[in-house]
């Protein structure tokens, strides 16, 4: 028992010693120093009569600054990147276009959250932070006690087409609007022609070959067609291994299936949430036709047209017994059939559907905004510059200057990189050697995600695979895009962490029931008990504070 | 003088291999599978249709692997990381692990008490990594070398050894003699320890092998980066493109071939960052050998 | 371990004193004790003041210091407890624990001492080597592995098929999870874990087990009187090292080993705190989670230590 006591005792002592020390040392750290943010900012600069700080040119106007600056940011890469953006195309040219410099600490985009959360725990952090998966969260975390600067007033006088941008589309302005009003991040939206979400696909040829002729446009037309791939061996192999439908987990069900019984897009979307036409949040399952999207899953999956491991199967299985060609309906992109047997065959997109409960045609929008892809914090020496340089991604096409407009950060220079195919600017080609925007990153330009608007709407042509699955988009997805529960409502402190537990309690349920009901584990005359569980799992608390939260995001439109 | 064998003990003999031999595949196995994977078309890996043998053989990914410089340096950085850390590693635990054994050091059970403290409660990753950098030791490579310089876990092991393995009668003799305890521990103690010295060199090494990351939060400087985490930069697509391509802004298609590639590096990887140090147990089994304690007391 | 007593003054100052002699006389070890020390007090206890953020509401912005104390202090424990999940993750994390926990102390002794039996050198060091492989397959290829060979179509069902069975749907039922996951960690683990035994009965002399031949006593009881004994002080220690460990179920491997079907008996507490805090960091509601695991760690440690030391000698303190 003494020496119970004594080890107690020592342990303290150094409890204590250890956190004197540490006390010390992190209040050294946390007091402020007097640092070079701490000079200037837009209100203090001295400010021409121009309006813009003496050390800026008027806006619009090149350079933007008129003697060299430095700027320092920190940088998410991948090995995909060349080692120094410095040396890239565009950079260059920007450099010489706008007098300023850019000085790049490159983190590896794995560890890039953490770093940002060691620097900005000191006085020591960056002038810019890029990329790296920065979310609204990141903002929250560091805006409102000041770390992070107000970019409202700076886009005001000095990024002219952000702001522009920003009030014609109201996803972007409520996206980029914090809870306190203000706004932190330079958003990255991209809405590009090859950005089509999730879809189903399949063979035109393997249609014809089950005795099929036209395309489904209702779950039972669907249904048949399912039957047909199953019993009429329709990639002519003599062996009964057609898989109709194959996909990896319930929410690609969520996607093409559900929709089409219920006519919202929440489902896969947005973990099930929706918005009806009154504005009132609403949970999915609770919905009108979500057991009879339930039924038609299940006997999908008794009558074998359902691949049995679609629970179970990864990602690469699936794509393997794509490219081997059982499988009927697929849910990956058709340009993975490339080297294939299916390759010459066209593939089709399969529309949004109708069925007996629900007539509407919808499909999932799809996501072209990422809110927050560069930070400027207050250690920045030369915010208004800054903002004016990030405002050049913000150019539309028409609107270039030199040559550069958002555009060019995904595509390149049009003549040097690519060129249109057709006077229509429908069709658009990349320039040989190039043949995608990924090798981009390594000579011309970071394509992954700096923050820029970017639109692009003719189809890139030469792969054959490609043309399909950006025509399917075009004609069987884009015309019903549907939005579900908005993906970028930010929710307050407090309804933060129980909305993240109870979604994660209520989604663990609710997944393994939807998965349950489908393969047939959990019977659906238990499909009421299923509805009265939800209310344990306190569903009725989580549709309130998602309301809360989407009332609040809508008021600032 | 030979010993016959009972008819009974053979029966034993007998079974025990059989049982072995069983183990043994059952082992082997995922070895042979991931070095068939490594070299076999990936398509075909995951139809699952390799199964005993490679099919559609390649050697791309371990192609792509050595042409990546990086790799290189990787390998001599965590070379020299493994032998000074785990040389590191033996001069912290041995010793202290040595004192803690010792009944007549005062204060032992409050010290083991205090190390033994620290394997529950952990200050999290921004305190640790203060800490680190108010010591300088930031993007150096002491941070690889001293952080995780011993554990409490390890100290334990080396301790029961040392109880149960050394004969007090050793420490009496050697008072007589007139030693010190640092001759008692250099001259006699280790000599005897060869075994549990094997062990934790073993260990140990294996430990900065495989040392990831640390390095992950620690080292930026690209010369400095060991093996793994060079091996799992080229293996991993970043976080962006992988949400890109989840919402469809990327084509996964584009990404196909680099996709497939890195699937055999998955592989490869294994085979090349594990090979050195499955080598490095036969070298230290020879030091398992029995009755080295004998002669000690005798003498 | 009590050095003093109380009965007269005197013998305890004489006992007292008698102490700080050995103290004066083994200055030594308190050198050779003093680099582990460092490292702790540097590397442990320094930061250990992060701890709080488990009582805080912790806002990155402010800093751990500056940060408000939660009201009450203990709301993220209460928000876990009360969490609709947590009996079930609970349940998970101690099932799949203890079942690692009983394979992973005895198979790598077993392996040992049938090791140790074999005649050959060269088929000794072989399994050896062999059996020690496995640790170095990375999880993700571990789980990718048991993914194609329990598939509906793998090799597994094929070999059931063969022998006249019907095919066993593995990967989604709840009753198969439990032993995937144990025993493909006893297929990476035990030829690791069985090294450490090797350096005990290195100390066995080969004279006892001459001796006792001699005597005429049979294998599988020289094992049990010579071998055995020789190892129990470490399988003791382990065993108790490893009830100090029991919250620790990696998340990694059992992520990946889930689908919807079986989360009932899959979830377990670290991979459930992983999903919470994927939308919005929850800093403070994983501290105190991490917390609430040592809490446990400490005291599990803490009960097979004394119940250790009362059944036998061997004990950490």
């Amino acid at each position: 028992m003494k020496s119970f006591k004594r080890m107690a005792a020592w342990v303290l002592c150094m409890g204590l010693l250890a956190g004197t020390f540490a006390g010390c040392s992190n209040n050294g750290a946390s007091s402020v120093t007097p640092s070079s943010s701490e000079t200037t900012t837009s209100a203090e600069s001295a400010e021409s009569s121009t309006g813009v700080p003496d050390y800026m040119n008027p806006v619009g106007k090149f350079p933007i600054t008129k003697e060299k600056i430095t700027v320092k940011a920190m940088a998410a890469v991948n090995s995909e990147m060349a080692k120094d953006w410095n040396s890239l195309e565009v950079f260059q040219k920007l450099e010489k276009l706008t007098n300023i410099h850019w000085e790049f600490d490159y983190v590896d985009s794995k560890t890039f959250l953490d770093q940002l959360s060691i620097r900005m725990a000191g006085d020591d952090y960056p002038e810019v932070f890029l990329m790296g998966g920065m979310s609204s969260d990141t903002e929250e975390s560091y805006g409102p006690s000041g770390k992070l600067l107000d970019l409202s007033e700076l886009i005001d006088k000095y990024a002219p087409h952000l702001k522009k941008i920003r009030e014609e589309n109201p996803t972007i302005k409520l996206g980029t609007t914090a809870l306190d009003g203000k706004i932190y991040g330079l958003p990255y939206y991209a809405e590009s022609s090859g950005n089509v979400p999730v879809l189903s696909f399949f063979d035109e040829q393997y249609m014809k070959n089950a005795g099929v002729e036209k395309v489904p446009e209702t779950t039972d037309e669907l249904y048949t067609l399912l039957e047909a791939f199953r019993d009429k061996d329709p990639n002519k192999n003599g062996k009964k291994d057609d898989i109709p439908f194959s996909c990896q987990g319930v929410g690609y069900l969520r996607t093409i299936l559900q929709p089409a019984f219920q006519g919202y897009t929440g489902g896969s979307a947005a973990g099930e949430w929706d918005v009806d036409e009154s504005g009132k949040v609403i949970y999915l399952p609770e919905e009108k036709g979500f057991k009879e999207y339930l039924q038609y899953c299940h006997k999908m999956f008794s009558d074998k047209l359902l691949d049995s491991e679609f629970l179970t199967q990864t990602a690469d299985q699936a794509k393997a017994k794509v490219q081997s060609g059982i499988v009927g309906f697929y849910n990956q992109t058709p340009t993975i059939l490339a080297g294939t047997a299916l390759e010459k065959d066209k593939q089709i997109c399969l529309p949004p559907l109708t069925s007996a409960t629900n007539d509407k045609k919808v499909a999932q929008a799809p996501k072209y905004l990422s809110t927050t892809n560069g930070l400027i914090t207050k250690n920045c020496k030369h915010p208004e510059a800054v903002v004016s340089w990030f405002d050049l991604f913000y150019r539309k096409e028409g609107e270039e200057v030199e040559g550069f407009c958002g555009k060019i950060s995904l595509l390149g220079y049009e003549g040097e990189q690519w060129k249109y195919t057709d006077s229509s600017k429908t069709k658009y080609q990349f320039i040989d050697p190039v043949k995608s925007y990924i090798q981009l990153n390594q000579t011309v330009m970071i394509t992954f995600g700096l923050p820029a608007y970017i639109s692009n709407k003719a189809v890139q042509v030469g792969n054959k695979l490609m043309e399909d699955k950006l025509e399917g988009g075009a004609k069987n997805q884009a015309p019903y895009y549907k939005e579900a529960y908005p993906l970028f409502v930010r929710y307050t402190k407090d309804e933060s962490t129980e909305a993240a537990l109870i979604t994660t309690d209520l989604d663990n349920y609710e997944l393994m029931m939807e998965g349950k009901f489908i393969n047939g584990q959990e019977s659906l005359d238990k499909f009421d008990d299923f509805l009265k569980n939800l209310k344990k799992y306190r569903v009725d608390d989580l549709k309130k504070i998602k309301q809360s939260a989407y009332d609040r995001y809508i008021k600032n439109k | 003088m030979t010993i016959r064998e009972t008819k009974g003990d053979k029966i034993f003999g007998a079974v025990n291999a059989f049982l072995l031999i069983l183990v043994l595949i059952f082992c082997f196995y995922p070895i042979w599978f991931v070095l068939c994977a490594s070299i076999s078309n990936p398509t075909l890996v995951n139809s699952g249709k390799v199964v005993l043998f490679p099919q559609g053989i390649t050697w791309v990914g371990y192609q792509s692997l050595f042409r990546e410089p990086m790799v290189g340096i990787g390998y001599r950085n965590t070379i020299f990381y493994t032998t000074a850390g785990t040389i590191i590693n033996l001069l912290v635990t041995l010793p202290a692990a040595y004192a803690l054994s010792r009944k007549d050091f005062v204060g032992r059970n409050v010290l083991t008490g205090i190390f033994l403290f620290t394997m529950f409660f952990n200050g999290g990753m921004i305190p640790n990594y203060l800490i680190v950098q108010k010591l300088h030791m930031v993007n150096t490579v002491w941070a690889m070398l001293l952080l995780g310089a011993t554990s409490m876990y390890n100290i334990i092991l080396c301790r029961t050894f040392f109880t149960n393995s050394i004969p007090p009668e050793l420490q009496d003799a050697a008072e007589i003699d007139g030693c010190t305890n640092f001759q008692l521990f250099t001259r006699i103690i280790l000599p005897l320890s060869k075994p549990i010295i094997a062990v934790m060199t073993l260990f140990f090494a294996i430990s900065h092998w495989n040392s990831y990351f640390t390095a992950l939060l620690y080292i930026t400087n690209d010369n400095l980066k060991p093996l793994q985490l060079v091996l799992q930069n080229i293996l991993v697509q970043s976080d962006v493109m992988t949400q890109m391509i989840e919402s469809g802004q990327l084509d996964a298609g584009l990404m196909e071939e680099s996709m497939r590639i890195k699937q055999l590096i998955r592989y490869s990887l294994i085979v090349t960052a594990s090979l050195p140090v499955m080598c490095l147990y036969p070298l230290v089994q020879k030091y398992f050998v029995k009755g080295v304690m004998i002669g000690a007391v005798k003498g | 371990m009590d050095k003093t007593t109380h009965r007269t003054g005197g013998i305890a100052v004489q006992r007292r004193s008698k102490k700080w002699k050995l103290v004066w006389k083994n200055w030594q070890l308190y050198l050779f004790v003093l680099p582990a020390f460092l490292s702790f007090a540097f590397f442990s206890y320094a930061p250990m003041y992060g701890v709080q953020i488990a009582f805080k509401e912790y806002n990155p912005g402010l800093g751990i210091w500056g940060s408000p104390w939660a009201q009450p202090w203990y709301r993220y424990f209460k928000l876990f407890f009360d969490s609709a999940w947590f009996t079930t993750t609970l349940k998970n994390t101690l099932t799949l624990s203890f079942y690692m926990f009983i394979l992973g102390n005895i198979l790598p002794l077993l392996l040992a001492l049938m090791i140790n039996e074999a005649k050959h050198i060269a088929f000794k060091k072989t399994v050896q080597t062999v059996t020690y492989m496995p640790y170095f397959v990375s999880t993700v290829v571990v789980v990718g592995m048991i993914n194609l060979m329990f598939a509906d179509k793998g090799v597994v069902n094929q070999l059931i098929q063969m022998f006249g069975g019907t095919t066993f749907q593995f990967l989604t039922s709840d009753a198969a999870f439990k032993h995937l996951y144990a025993w493909s960690g006893v297929w990476t683990g035990t030829g690791y874990g069985s090294v450490i035994y090797f350096a005990a009965l290195s100390n066995v002399s080969p004279e006892l087990h001459e001796a006792a031949i001699i005597d005429g006593a049979s294998r599988l009881q020289r094992i049990y009187h010579i071998d055995i004994p020789a190892v129990i002080p470490t399988f003791v220690i382990l065993l108790i090292m490893g009830a100090g460990s029991i919250m620790n179920v990696s998340y990694e491997k059992v992520l990946l080993m889930q689908n919807p079907t079986n989360l009932m008996v899959s979830e377990v507490i670290n991979t459930y705190v992983y999903k919470v805090g994927i939308l919005h960091t929850q800093y403070s509601l994983s501290s105190a989670v991490g917390l609430f695991n040592n809490i446990i760690n400490l005291i599990l440690l803490l009960i097979v230590n004394k119940i250790s030391s009362k059944v036998g000698e061997t004990s950490l303190w």
